[in-house]
């Protein structure tokens, strides 16, 4: 018995909790030593069986599988998490990995999946549904190049442009504040925003907080 | 006597009043004009008065300068020594002198008369007139000097009157000395002051003979005049009025001379005296009757004129009297007019019968009768700074005013304000128009808007319950079944051969592609993660999950504002119209490969921007269009945002982009 592994369940439907725990126990050296219906429930029996590892459902009455990822990660070190979701959000897997999940995968593909998964756990590695792990790795947003502070290069105008565009007024309203015409203001802020080198309004908003222009609101 | 005039026409009326008006007018320039006449003839009589004391002076000094002449030549010395002879010589060179004769005799002695008319050696004995020697005889009785009357001299064959003196010694008449006056001499004196146009100047002796004339002296001179003229002039002065010797009517004054009781009469012929009080009457009667007829005549032609005018309701014309106190009580308005003050002057039927008065209950009573109790205080002072600066205004639509009726129920009211200054008084109209109705239209009409905006959010609620409902079910329910069935597919594997295996493979593939599809189909009801991860996090896996859908590099600014605390509404809203301007760019901006979503919070506003650095579109363009309008979505998020307090705009421009502004109310 001791050379075979030993896993919890915890999922609120208990038609997949059949089908999981027949999942696991297909496999020889796997071993269910625990089911649980809701989050409290998992947390008495994943305390109380020790197991080596915990397959969790996010979405569970009682408290979500992603608050008792963080619960067990201070409770009960030892006992690895791999959640097992319906979710395909990639703030799911984000947050589950922050909570300290070793593992990730999705329910549709749980049949395929599962059992390579629990293995790659257990074994210290990372697992990540192949579903979604591209988003991981998905396209860095512009977030990572911060134009350099130099305001010296822009005109009066074109600083006070793109400060009261940072702070969300629209055109209409800066060409109201400032007495200009609409046109003018859209050309002063293309003008300046190029001067920075800056292509979005999120670029702009991180530009402004680092040069203090959002200080005032 | 109005209501009597009623029975004519108009004309005829008007022509009544101005007769009436005129007549008075008339009458009293015809008085004005008597006067002026009275006036007139006054001045006449003056001026016949001036002449008759300035000839009476004359004649008076003629006689007096005789007498003083008789005075020097009875102190003579050769009548002292009795030198007749000397006497002659001396009074010829006097008489040649002046056109006089001077005779002397001695009545106690001898018939012989000493006339320097005669020479010393000729001196005739002639029989003397009577009139002469009656003189002569009352003369040497009184010891003073007589004036004869007219009497013909033999001497010189003319007309003359005598002034005759005694020469006393003794007691008794030495001498008679007297000077014959040609009567001449006194026509000289009327001739020299002419009376005047139509004026006759007359002297008579006591027995009233005629000594002179102003006119055809030597015709009348010496013959008497009419016994009646006579009788009527025996006092010392008068007025009368008697035909001339011609037979011409005059208008005489008179007046009798003391020393001489002789009479000065001055006339003026009737016609004359008359000419101008006729005149001035004729000129007064025909003005005053071409004025009347001219008067009448106008008012009969114009009154014609009004009378076809007033015959119906015209609108090019000022109103009659009648028409205005229709047109006052028949106006749709209460209508009230007041003075400074604020005491009511005049009101008409639709505003009593609005307030349940009558005319003379109102009339003379503060306007704020009106008002109810507790506004009055505030209607005086709203009042009297109206007087301070009078604009015309209307009260009572946007606060509300309130009019207290009679029997003390109140309703309310609309009143338009205007400021009417006649001469220096400032009066105040003003219109009241009972809006109970459209206050009442206007509330009933807010009620349904406001139950309608409770269903429409009932409605945009229950639609997002249920789609969170059909998420939940598909993602908990349908899902798990899901997951249920390919794990017991999993198991099935066990049991069959490669040929089953290799059929529960494409089922397998199936059961993924349903999985899939059962999830972004919850997914796009409604994300399960706004409520399970929060909303920060939600929308940044968002726009991340659309970047990777569309390839257009998007990101979300704002993780750090605390929105997951807002209200469900809120966070739902805020979610859609971010989904909802994502698919705006996704459809419509192909071009833009940048796309920004930014959550900012100003004050107690959150800013949604959202961002896209398309071609842009031209917005008129776009939104003129009814079918692309709608199919930005732009009115569902407009809607949706208006639910919770929000605003939408949007800004446009080719070339540059399309930015959505999103404006949100949140507390503190």
């Amino acid at each position: 018995m001791k050379d075979k592994t030993r896993i919890v369940l915890a999922d609120d439907h208990p038609i997949v909790l059949t089908g999981l725990r027949n999942l696991i126990e297909s496999e020889p050296d796997f071993a269910v030593v625990g089911e649980a219906t809701s989050g409290p429930e998992a947390l008495k029996v994943i305390r109380d069986a020790r197991p080596d590892i915990a397959i969790i459902d996010i979405s569970m009455p009682g408290m979500s599988g992603i608050v008792l990822t963080r619960r067990l990660s201070e409770e009960a070190k030892d006992v690895k998490i791999l959640m097992l979701t319906l979710h395909e959000d990639r703030a799911y897997l984000k947050q589950a990995l922050d909570a300290g999940a070793r593992g990730y995968v999705v329910k549709r593909s749980a049949a395929a999946n599962l059992v390579s998964a629990v293995r790659s756990v257990i074994a210290g590695g990372i697992y990540i549904d192949p579903a979604i792990v591209h988003r991981v790795f998905s396209r860095s947003p512009v977030s990572n190049r911060v134009p350099m502070p130099e305001v010296r290069d822009l005109t009066d105008r074109e600083v006070e442009v793109l400060r009261l565009s940072s702070l969300g007024l629209t055109n209409k309203e800066i060409s109201h504040r400032i007495g200009v015409g609409v046109k003018s203001v859209e050309t002063f802020k293309s003008r300046g925003l190029a001067k920075l080198e800056i292509q979005s309004r999120a670029d702009l908003l991180r530009y402004a907080s680092q040069v203090g222009w959002l200080a005032d609101i | 006597m109005v209501l009597g005039l009623r029975r004519f026409t108009l004309r005829t009326r008007l022509c009544l009043i101005v007769a009436i008006i005129l007549a008075p007018a008339l009458i009293l320039a015809g008085m004005l004009s008597l006067r002026s006449i009275a006036a007139e003839r006054i001045h006449i009589e003056e001026g016949l008065g001036r002449t008759l004391s300035h000839l009476s002076v004359e004649i008076d000094r003629e006689i007096q300068s005789t007498t003083a002449l008789l005075v020097v030549l009875a102190g003579s010395h050769y009548l002292q020594i009795n030198d007749l002879e000397g006497f002659h010589r001396y009074a010829s060179e006097i008489s040649n002198e002046l056109g006089i004769q001077i005779v002397v005799h001695r009545p106690q002695l001898d018939k012989r008369v000493i006339s320097t008319g005669v020479p010393w050696n000729e001196t005739p004995e002639l029989t003397m007139p009577a009139v002469r020697l009656e003189a002569e005889q009352q003369a040497i009785q009184t010891g003073k000097t007589v004036i004869s009357d007219v009497f013909f001299g033999p001497v010189g064959q003319r007309l003359l009157v005598s002034a005759i003196m005694p020469v006393m010694r003794n007691g008794t008449a030495e001498y008679v000395l007297s000077i014959g006056i040609p009567i001449r001499k006194f026509s000289e004196i009327l001739e020299n002051a002419p009376p005047g146009e139509g004026r006759l100047a007359v002297v008579l002796d006591r027995s009233n003979t005629v000594v002179a004339r102003s006119e055809k002296s030597e015709l009348f001179a010496g013959t008497k005049v009419l016994s009646e003229f006579a009788d009527r002039t025996s006092g010392t002065e008068g007025v009368l009025d008697h035909t001339n010797r011609e037979g011409i009517p005059f208008h005489w004054v008179f007046r009798r001379l003391q020393r001489t009781g002789w009479l000065v009469t001055v006339g003026v012929k009737t016609a004359v005296l008359d000419a101008s009080a006729r005149t001035t009457f004729a000129y007064t009667a025909t003005a005053g009757t071409t004025l009347f007829a001219v008067a009448i005549g106008l008012t009969f032609l114009l009154g014609g004129r009004l009378e076809h005018r007033f015959g119906t309701l015209g609108i090019d014309r000022r109103p009659t009297r009648e028409e205005f106190a229709l047109f006052f009580d028949s106006a749709p308005n209460g209508v009230v007019l007041v003075d400074h003050n604020g005491i009511v002057l005049l009101t008409n039927a639709p505003l009593e019968r609005m307030f349940g008065y009558t005319q003379t209950d109102l009339l003379g009573q503060p306007v704020e009768t009106l008002i109810p109790n507790q506004l009055r205080a505030a209607h005086v002072e709203h009042r009297q700074a109206f007087v301070r600066s009078p604009v015309p205004r209307v009260m009572g639509t946007e606060r509300n005013l309130l009019g207290r009726r009679k029997d003390g129920s109140e309703f309310p009211i609309e009143v338009g304000l205007y400021p009417i200054t006649i001469q220096t008084a400032q009066y105040i109209m003003a219109t009241v128009i009972d809006i109970t109705e459209r206050s009442r239209a206007a509330k009933a009409l807010s009620n349904a808007l406001t139950e309608r905006n409770r269903l429409r959010r009932h409605l945009m609620r229950s639609a997002e319950d249920e789609r969170l409902r059909l998420s939940h079910e598909l993602h908990d329910q349908t899902g798990q079944t899901l997951t249920a069935a390919t794990l017991a597919a999993k198991e099935v594997e066990n049991f069959v051969d490669a040929d089953g295996r290799q059929r529960l493979t494409k089922l397998n593939a199936l059961l993924d592609q349903m999985g899939r599809t059962l999830h972004k189909v919850a997914w796009e009801l409604r994300p399960a993660s706004i409520d399970e991860l929060g909303l920060a996090a939600m929308l940044d896996n968002y726009v991340t999950d659309w970047s990777d859908q569309t390839g257009v590099a998007a990101e979300f600014y704002g993780k750090g504002e605390d929105i997951d605390n807002l209200p469900d509404e809120v966070r739902t809203t805020i979610y859609r119209v971010i989904q909802e301007a994502l698919t705006n760019i996704a459809k419509h901006a192909s071009e833009a490969n940048q796309v920004s979503v930014v959550i900012s919070r100003a004050g107690t506003v959150l800013q949604l921007t959202i961002d896209d650095n398309g071609d842009g579109f031209d917005l008129a363009e776009k939104l003129g269009t009814p079918s692309k309008y709608g199919s930005l979505g732009i009115p569902s998020m407009r809607e949706r945002l208006s639910m919770i307090g929000g605003t939408l705009e949007i800004e446009s421009s080719e070339g540059i982009g399309t930015t959505v502004f999103a404006r949100i109310p949140i507390g503190p």
